[in-house]
C-alpha cells in the first residue's frame, strides 16, 4: 500500500490542520500525535523502522527507546509469557528492554556447565540414550530410554528446579514399571501435563499408546508423578519409534514419522486434540501435499504462534537430511512448506545435515540445534540457532523464492564457552521457564581408547546446562 | 409523540443521525455507520437517557475536533465496511464484497497527503473508530516501513536536531538492528 502521493509536499504543507493543534506551524503534525498512538503505529513496524524513526531527532529518539515500548517490542517478537517469566524472575537485567532485546538478536555464544550433585549416597539415573526429558511444573522429569546392552528402562526421575536456574540437582526415582519399558517414545507438555506417546521396547516392539503424566508436589510426601492411559477410541496412529512430536497452543499434540512396524520409516503426520477434562483424546491424520519425506531421529518444535518447524533425520534411503519445514496450524487448510536454501550460502553449512540433535525453542523464538550424527556417523558437539522469524507468513505458495538476505540470517553457528561436553547423538534436552537455559542430558557418545562395547555403543549419564550468553 | 422513539435496535438502521465538524459542516449519517465511532455512540446513548432522544434524527452531535474533509472520508471508509446488522452474505457475495473493499481502499489511499493521513489518526482516534484506526495506522506503518531515515524525517516534516556526531553516534549503535536489510 505505497501509493500516498508524497511526490511534492511536505506533511507541514498539507495537514488540513484540525482545532486544537496546529496554530503554531514550527512543530510538524506528527508531534501532535500522543505517545501512544505513536507507539501503536511503532509497533507495526520492524525493529529497523522503529530505530530509523528514533534517528529522525532527539524527541522521537526518547520516544522510541522508551523502555515501555520495547518491553511490548519483547512481547511482541518472543510471546507475552517469555516477558512475564522475565519480569517475575530475579534476572538482573535492570529493565532495559532494548538492551536485551538487541542481546537476544545478537546472539553468539552459548556456555556450558557441569550439573553437580549433593554430596551423600544419591541415585543417579542410569546413562541412557532415546529418553525423554521434559520440563513441568517447575521440574526436570526423565522417562524411560535404551542403555546398555541394548535394554530398555521404564523408570521416571524428577528433579525440582523451581524458578531459577539450578547448577545443583537433586534426582528422585519416583516410578517404575508404568509406562512399559521403551525408547525411541516421545513426551511433550501441555498444561500442567506431560503426553508420551509410542516408543520401541527391547523385544523390538513399537507402541502407540498415549500416556499423561502429572507432577505432584506436596509438603510431606514429596514430589510424585501418576502416569495414566489415555482413551483414544479406535483411531489411532501406527505404532512406532523414533518419531517426533511437539505440544502447540498448549493444546494440540503433533507427531510426525519414525520407524514403524517392520522397520519402515513413515512420513505421516498426525494430530492429538485432548478433551477439556483431559480424559479423552482425539487422533487424526493430517495429510498434505507435499510434505516432507519419510524420516526418524528427526526434530519437531513449536516457535510459537501455532507454528512448528521440522528439520533433519534420517530418510528412507538411509541419507541424513537437512531440510526444514513450516507447518502453520492456525491456518484453514494445513500445508507443510518447505524452507529453500542452499548449504553452500551457510558458513560451515556442510555440517548441518543431521539426525538424533536435539531442536529446542530459546528465548527469542528461534531454535538452538545441539549435537546429533552426520552422513558419516561422527558425532557433533556443535552448537546451531535456527531463525525462522524472518520468514513472512506461510500463505505463500511453497514454490515461493525467499531473499538470500532472509536466508543468510537463517543458520547461525554459535561459540561455545565453559565446561565442554561429549559429542553426541539421541541425547534429549529442554528449556527451564526463561528460555535463557537448557538441560542436557545423556546420549551416546563416542568410545574411549579402551576397545568399545560389544554393541558399538556407548550410553551417557551426564547432565549439564547450557546458557545463552547475554553480554548485559 | 413521534413514533420514531418506539423504534426497537435493528429495525432502526434507517435512522439517520447529524453530526457537526469543527468548521460547521453539517452530516447526515446512517446510525448504522455513526455507531462506529464509539465517541458518537457514547454521546448518543448518553443523550437516551434523556427527553432529549424524543427529537430522534434531529439530534445533532457536536465534533469540535473533526475537520469536515476528514470527517467526510472516515465516514466513506465506515460505510464500506460490513454492517453488523447485514443479512449473512453467501460466500460469493462476501468475496466480491471483500474484493471491492480491497479496491477502494487501495483508492482512498492513492490520493492521500501524508498530513492528510495524520489527521485522520488524529480524528479516529478522537472518534474512537477503532477499524478506522488500525487502517490508518496500517497505511501510515506501511508507508514508512524499511524506508532510511532521511525519508522519515522528509516525510513527517521533522527537523533534524542532531550533531553530527551524534548521528554517526547512533547509526553505529543501532547497526546490530539494520543487519541483513536490503539498502533502500
Amino acid at each position: 500500500m505505497k501509493n500516498i502521493n508524497t511526490a511534492c509536499y511536505s506533511m507541514a504543507e498539507t495537514s488540513t490542520s484540525t482545532s486544537t493543534s496546529n496554530k503554531n506551524m514550527k512543530g510538524s503534525p506528527i508531534t501532535n500525535l500522543a505517545p501512544d498512538q505513536l507507539f501503536s503505529i511503532l509497533l507495526l513496524l520492524p525493529i529497523d523502522s522503529i530505530l530509523a524513526f528514533a534517528m529522525t531527532c532527539k524527541r522521537f529518539k526518547a520516544l522510541a527507546c522508551s523502555d515501555t515500548l520495547w518491553e511490548s517490542i519483547c512481547r511482541r517478537d518472543w510471546g507475552p509469557s517469555s516477558v512475564d517469566v522475565l519480569k517475575s524472575s530475579n534476572f538482573q537485567f535492570q529493565q532495559q528492554w532494548m538492551r536485551l532485546y538487541r542481546q537476544i538478536s545478537k546472539l553468539e555464544s552459548v556456555s556450558c556447565h557441569k550439573m553437580t550433585y549433593p554430596d551423600g549416597e544419591l541415585e543417579l539415573p542410569k546413562p541412557r540414550a532415546s529418553h525423554s526429558l521434559n520440563f513441568v511444573s517447575d521440574c526436570l522429569v526423565l522417562f524411560g530410554g535404551g542403555c546398555e546392552g541394548g535394554r530398555h528402562l521404564d523408570d521416571t526421575w524428577v528433579a525440582y528446579i523451581g524458578k531459577d536456574f539450578e547448577k545443583m540437582l537433586k534426582w528422585q526415582k519416583v516410578n517404575s514399571g508404568l509406562p512399559s519399558g521403551r525408547f525411541g517414545h516421545s513426551c511433550v507438555v501441555i498444561g500442567d501435563f506431560l503426553v508420551l506417546f509410542g516408543g520401541i521396547n527391547d523385544h523390538g516392539n513399537r507402541q502407540n499408546d498415549t500416556w499423561l503424566g502429572q507432577v505432584t508436589r506436596r509438603e510431606t510426601l514429596g514430589i510424585t508423578l501418576s502416569w495414566t492411559l489415555l482413551d483414544v477410541g479406535t483411531i489411532a496412529p501406527p505404532p512406532r519409534g523414533a518419531h517426533v512430536a511437539c505440544s502447540v497452543d498448549n493444546k494440540f499434540m503433533l507427531i510426525h514419522g519414525g520407524i514403524g512396524l517392520s522397520g519402515l520409516r513413515l512420513g505421516d503426520t498426525w494430530v492429538l486434540e485432548l478433551s477439556e477434562n483431559l480424559c479423552f483424546g482425539t487422533w487424526r491424520e493430517i495429510v498434505t501435499c507435499p510434505s516432507p519425506a519419510a524420516r526418524s531421529g528427526h526434530s519437531l518444535t513449536c516457535i510459537g504462534d501455532s507454528r512448528v518447524v521440522l528439520f533433519g533425520g534420517r530418510g528412507l534411503g538411509y541419507e541424513v537430511l537437512n531440510d526444514v519445514w513450516l507447518l502453520d496450524m492456525s491456518e484453514d487448510i494445513l500445508k507443510w512448506v518447505q524452507i529453500q536454501y542452499e548449504l553452500p550460502n551457510i558458513p560451515g553449512g556442510v555440517s548441518l545435515p543431521r539426525v538424533g540433535h536435539s531442536a529446542t525453542l530459546i528465548l527469542g523464538g528461534r531454535l538452538l540445534i545441539y549435537g546429533g550424527e552426520d552422513s558419516y556417523r561422527h558425532r557433533k558437539d556443535d552448537f546451531w540457532v535456527l531463525d525462522i522469524s524472518a520468514i513472512p507468513s506461510i500463505s505463500m505458495q511453497p514454490t515461493t523464492l525467499i531473499s538470500k538476505e532472509i536466508l543468510a540470517k537463517m543458520w547461525k553457528r554459535l561459540k561455545a564457552s565453559g565446561y565442554k561436553p561429549n559429542s553426541r547423538s539421541f541425547h534429549r534436552a529442554c528449556a527451564d521457564h526463561s528460555g535463557r537455559y537448557l538441560y542436557v542430558f545423556g546420549g551416546m557418545v563416542d568410545g574411549s581408547l579402551q576397545p568399545a562395547e560389544s554393541s558399538g555403543l556407548i550410553f551417557d549419564g551426564e547432565l549439564f546446562l547450557v546458557e545463552l550468553v547475554l553480554q548485559l | 409523540m413521534s413514533n420514531t422513539s418506539e423504534n426497537p435496535k435493528p429495525s432502526s438502521s434507517s435512522a439517520k443521525m447529524t453530526l457537526k465538524t469543527s468548521d460547521n459542516e453539517l452530516f447526515e449519517v446512517e446510525e448504522a455507520v455513526a455507531m462506529k465511532f464509539c465517541t458518537v455512540k457514547q454521546y448518543f446513548e448518553d443523550e437516551k437517557d434523556s427527553d432529549v432522544a424524543a427529537r430522534g434524527s434531529t439530534t445533532v452531535i457536536p465534533l469540535p475536533n473533526v475537520h469536515s474533509a476528514v470527517l467526510a472520508t472516515l465516514i466513506s471508509y465506515g460505510k464500506k465496511l460490513p454492517q453488523s446488522n447485514a443479512v449473512a452474505d453467501n460466500h460469493e457475495e462476501e468475496e466480491t464484497k471483500k474484493k471491492e473493499r480491497k479496491k477502494y481502499e487501495q483508492g482512498l489511499l492513492k490520493n492521500l497527503m501524508p498530513g492528510e493521513l495524520l489527521d485522520l489518526i488524529s480524528a479516529a482516534n478522537y472518534l474512537d473508530f477503532k477499524e478506522g484506526l488500525e487502517f490508518f495506522n496500517q497505511a501510515l506503518a506501511d508507508h514508512i516501513q524499511n524506508k532510511s531515515v532521511e525519508y522519515v524525517r522528509k516525510f513527517f516534516g521533522i527537523k533534524n536536531d542532531y550533531e553530527p556526531h551524534e548521528e554517526e553516534k547512533y547509526r553505529e549503535e543501532y547497526a546490530w538492528a539494520f543487519e541483513g536489510v536490503d539498502e533502500d
